[in-house]
């Protein structure tokens, strides 16, 4: 037998050859270090590929899949997850949310009504609508804190990103990069393009008398966004992801290593649970 | 067979069947599409569609090869009727500051520059490569998902499998040089 070409190779190295074909390929490789580097090679490159898409199945399927395999449309289930979570007083975790950590409770709701926004500042305090000042004000569990963070992903979705003095960082030239690394040093920006989402400015905020950013990423999928994603400075202890629906919102909000985490937006909760996970990933902000 | 999510048992009805196998659907459409968002796109059309179509699968015969066929089905569709927008590498550049752990940067890293990777091989190439490579299907059962000869299979991933190597080549030299200096 001649020597194997690549095609045959790779072939013997999928287990595909029997007989005599892969009895030659053996051979061929016993005298031939060239060729073993060459099966090496390959080898390694497809290790890399599985390696690298290995992380897909560790990912949450998203909601909308799931409904979508049980033959029905996703309306239909955040419906009733938004009635079930108002039932239990917003304790209900959304399905297929499998980790029992989620189930916090009460305690959860009412523990994050004070966790941002507290002492108002920023864009609100030079003249904006007082939801700061409302949050502050008002401690009756699950109503202020996040109805302020609402406040603000509206606001912010109704004026866009080109609204002159709303938006602080601007995403876009070079001077929008400089601006982006004024941002503060233990934070970087989510790159959340794997979801459709670009980014397209953020503002500061003063949360509790402490420095926060409010990030803006749209999409054209309007199914999908925009969404917004706050980032604050806390002094609290870590606190498990809980999740909320008021109005047309959905809220998923956590706290890790001294800073409060909030994503926002109108998407289905699969899709924002999944934005979470990253950031919380690429910010080391696990969840 | 890859990722630990074989071949489904049967025992399962028709839609926990599908449920199990969302994530390597999402693991496929992601290789061909090169994006999330377009990938998940793909898996409900595909769920949809297989929903509809459920009659036609014969028992006994494997549900995840039948499912990547719509996969990749509706895939080449959408590829002949419209130019897909390929989806711009991940700007490494707005990762400023980060303070991950070196190990998921590096995995993100190395999905991104696979997938960079990918996104150069021909599209019936590249659904060889993830078919045989990633999902663990024989040349036989990728050739019946391609409806195409197993010979077909064989040249058009060999052709997947040398492009991948010359492209992520350093980069898997680069992880022999790390172990060689690990073990001195």
């Amino acid at each position: 037998m001649r020597q194997p070409n690549d095609e045959l190779l790779i072939a013997y190295l999928d287990g595909e050859l029997d007989g005599l074909d892969r009895d030659a390929v053996t051979a061929a490789m016993e005298r031939d270090p060239a060729l073993r580097d060459r099966a090496s090679a390959l080898n390694e490159s497809a290790a890399l590929l599985r390696a690298a898409f290995g992380e897909i199945l560790r990912e949450e399927v998203p909601q909308r899949l799931l409904d979508a395999a049980h033959g029905k449309g996703g309306a239909k289930v955040i419906e009733l997850m938004t009635a079930r979570a108002r039932q239990l007083g917003n304790q209900v975790r959304p399905q297929g949310w499998t980790d029992r950590r989620w189930w916090l409770g009460g305690a959860v709701a009412a523990s994050l009504l004070c966790l941002l926004v507290g002492a108002g500042g920023g864009y609100f305090a030079a003249g904006g609508p007082n939801l700061a000042a409302s949050a502050s004000n008002n401690a009756g569990p699950g109503t202020s804190w996040l109805d302020s963070i609402g406040g603000y992903h509206k606001l912010l979705i109704n004026a866009g990103a080109n609204e002159a003095g709303l938006v602080d960082v601007p995403p876009d030239g070079d001077q929008g990069r400089k601006n982006i690394q004024k941002l503060p040093a233990d934070f970087h920006l989510p790159n959340l393009k794997p979801w459709g989402l670009e980014f397209q400015g953020a503002r500061y905020l003063i949360v509790e008398g402490r420095p926060a950013t409010q990030l803006f990423y749209n999409t054209d999928d309007k199914k999908l966004g925009p969404i917004t994603i706050v980032v604050a400075s806390t002094t609290k202890p870590d606190l498990a992801p809980a999740f909320d629906h008021r109005e047309d919102m959905n809220f998923i909000y956590w706290r890790h290593s001294g800073h409060a985490y909030a994503v926002v937006g109108t998407a289905d909760l699969g899709y924002l649970w999944n934005v979470a996970k990253d950031i919380s990933f690429q910010l080391d902000a696990a969840i | 067979m890859a990722g630990g999510f074989g071949v489904v048992p049967m025992s399962l009805s028709f839609n926990d069947q599908l449920i199990a196998l969302l994530p390597r659907l999402r693991r496929f459409a992601r290789g061909l599409t090169g994006s999330a968002v377009e990938a998940d796109d793909l898996v409900q059309s595909a769920c949809e569609r297989a929903i509809s179509r459920s009659h036609q699968f014969q028992e006994g015969t494997r549900f995840d090869s039948w499912m990547f066929r719509i996969v990749q089905t509706i895939w080449i569709d959408r590829l002949r009727s419209r130019d897909v927008r390929k989806e711009e590498p991940e700007d490494e550049a707005a990762h400023i500051g980060t303070n991950a752990p070196m190990r998921l940067a590096e995995a993100r890293l190395e999905l991104a520059e696979v997938s960079a990777a990918l996104a150069t091989i021909p599209a019936e190439q590249r659904a060889a490569l993830l078919l045989v490579t990633v999902e663990g299907l024989s040349y036989k059962e990728a050739a019946q998902v391609a409806k195409v000869p197993v010979g077909t299979i064989m040249s058009r991933l060999a052709r997947a499998r040398i492009a991948l190597e010359a492209r992520l080549g350093s980069k898997a030299e680069l992880g022999r040089s790390w172990d060689n200096a690990a073990a001195k």
